[in-house]
């Protein structure tokens, strides 16, 4: 029989965003309902109901389109006690992290966060890792008839629930946000254009070797060629060489895309624990004794100063942008 | 009466720690427990409140809350050091609280004893890394919350003014009526180092030890723990600078696909 499944969806600027996407596919077959916030997403509902999500919750009204963590929370707690289902799901994802323990709290039901091996039928089954992915765990839950999870970006392959459309309903929530303790004031824009790091599926890092801060140019051009995310070790974040949202690593962002390149890092345990899920690894270091070769799939002993700029080449004429 | 700050600390294995398995449970002889990294900018942060609390003529005191085994109570010892008043340690020899269900309620439960004005803690713990008990913990007490600040800029004891951390090295900003709950990234501050008076004084500061209570119990389970698969072999790719990268980039289409 069919689960019945809650899924938090999130969109970005009106597009379903993949990691979304990738929940859709693992529950394939199930009874989906979804909830969908923002004032710009109605082509992202359009998908998720052409995907086979069976009803679309969305939340139209603009005073919503900024994260508001307790208005949320009584938007998703209200629909996932009258929908019932049995299983509450979003993505790891600044949003997931934060909404969904809030109403996993509220709710007091059981959360396990963040997998990167997940399956609902025939049975659960997840795995996720524990101390940065130096173990992973099969965990399983005591019998409870609602629990949450959260799955990490680019863990699982994107799909549909089923070829069956659904239906969109537009909820008009109330909640007083002036008279609420916590105001929304703004918003930074983005720095870059580039992907962010936990959601890449292509990432160029670089170690202290790099030197300087301008010397990561020329990794930002050859991770613009291929559309890739720019990372760094705590290393040479510490030393000022790259900011604190490019650190890769236990104390920095753990990562997961298909290509994790690295340029002079040596790999220490810290650095290796936050990209050791990458599916494909290369590393390029002057030391041919660097740990981080144990754990790459091809690896490469050479200068990367001369290396990044003949790989940007190379890649330029593979993709014909030379 | 003077303004509490609370501050959630846990005692962690240090990140250059191997992790490595005896039998089907992980090996605990080798391992080095420091305060939680994540932590260690709570902990500032509640320090640096406090100085500046106390300049505007408040009486300002803070307090650790840490919940693990008996040896936990190392790390409480250790904020102290640095500038924590005093600490609670819920004693959890038994492991009833090992997930963010059980874990939220036994660190709400004795957060609610103390009526927090302020409670700092670290975005995730680097062991579980379940990046959630904080928030639950807010929840629980009913109080606001801002996860995940680079930045807080306090008008008075009454605001706060947090920049939170999202995808895509974009910040979101809100202003927070206190009381609140607000989760420390990296990059908010550096911690202190401890100073010999402050070394000395840790060991007097009060540690009070509670129970864990209100019938906690796992909600789930480990069945397995499973060291990552290793890779097969590197493959080294030799030659010319130029060979060298035009063969990378042919085995990342043609042989991974990746690109």
């Amino acid at each position: 029989m069919p689960k019945k499944i809650f899924i938090l969806a999130e969109h970005k600027k009106g597009a379903l965003k993949k990691a979304t996407q990738e929940l859709l596919g693992v529950a394939q077959g199930q009874n989906v309902s979804a909830l969908l916030i923002g004032s710009e997403a109605q082509p992202a509902a359009n998908e998720l109901v052409k995907k086979g999500v069976q009803q679309v919750f969305w939340v139209k009204d603009r005073a919503f389109d900024s994260y508001h963590p307790e208005a949320y929370a009584t938007v998703l707690a209200d629909l996932v006690q009258k929908e019932k289902p049995e299983l509450l799901l979003g993505t790891a994802s600044s949003l997931g992290k934060d909404l969904i323990p809030k109403v996993a709290a509220r709710l007091d039901i059981p959360i396990v966060t963040d997998c990167t091996e997940f399956k609902i039928s025939p049975e659960l089954k997840i795995r996720r890792p524990f101390f940065s992915g130096k173990v992973l765990a099969d965990v399983v839950f005591e019998p409870a008839p609602l629990v949450c999870i959260t799955v990490r970006p680019n863990s699982l392959a994107a799909g549909e629930v089923s070829s069956t459309a659904g239906s969109i309903t537009e909820l008009t929530p109330s909640f007083d946000f002036g008279a609420s303790p916590v105001q929304f004031v703004n918003r930074t824009q983005a720095s870059t254009d580039r992907p962010d790091l936990t959601e890449a599926s292509i990432i160029v890092s670089g170690g202290r070797s790099l030197k300087s801060k301008e010397n990561f140019k020329f990794l930002f051009d050859l991770a613009d060629v291929i559309g890739a995310a720019v990372g760094a070790s705590r290393a040479a974040v510490d030393e000022g060489l790259a900011s604190h949202d490019m650190q890769v690593g236990q104390t920095g962002k753990t990562v997961n895309p298909n290509l994790y390149m690295a340029f002079g890092i040596s790999g220490a345990i810290q650095h290796l624990a936050g990209m050791r899920t990458s599916k494909v690894i290369v590393a390029i270091n002057k030391d041919a004794a660097a740990p981080i070769f144990q754990k790459a799939n091809y690896g490469l002993v050479g200068d990367l100063f001369v290396m990044a700029p003949l790989i940007t080449q190379e890649f330029k004429k593979l993709l014909h942008k030379a | 009466m003077a303004l509490k700050i609370g501050v959630l600390i846990k005692n962690v294995p240090d990140t250059n720690t191997r992790i490595q398995l005896k039998g089907d449970a992980i090996d605990e002889s080798d391992i080095k427990y420091v305060i939680n990294p994540y932590d260690e900018f709570a902990i500032e942060e509640a320090i640096r409140t406090k100085e500046l609390w106390t300049k505007a003529g408040e009486t300002v005191e803070i307090v650790g809350i840490c919940l693990g085994p008996t040896q936990a109570a190392k790390s409480l010892r250790d904020a102290f050091a640095v500038g924590v008043d005093r600490g609670i340690h819920i004693v959890d020899n038994q492991k009833q609280a090992i997930d963010p269900k059980g874990i939220s309620a036994g660190l709400a439960k004795a957060c609610a004893t103390e009526n927090f004005h302020l409670i700092f803690a670290g975005k995730q713990a680097v062991d579980t890394d379940a990046h959630c008990v904080a928030v639950m913990v807010a929840e629980r007490l009913k109080m606001s919350h801002v996860a995940v600040a680079s930045k807080c800029t306090f008008e008075g004891t009454a605001t706060v003014q947090v920049e939170r951390d999202i995808e895509g090295g974009v910040r979101e900003i809100y202003k927070v009526k206190l009381p609140a709950l607000i989760t420390a990234n990296k990059g908010l501050n550096k911690m202190r180092l401890a100073s010999l008076p402050g070394i000395r004084a840790a060991s007097k500061k009060e540690i009070k030890e509670v129970p864990l209570e209100g019938n906690i119990k796992p909600s789930f389970k480990i069945a397995n723990w499973n060291l990552p698969p290793e890779r097969g072999k590197v493959k080294m790719i030799e030659g010319e600078p130029a060979q060298q990268a035009a063969e990378l980039v042919r085995l990342l289409h043609e042989e991974a696909k990746v690109v």
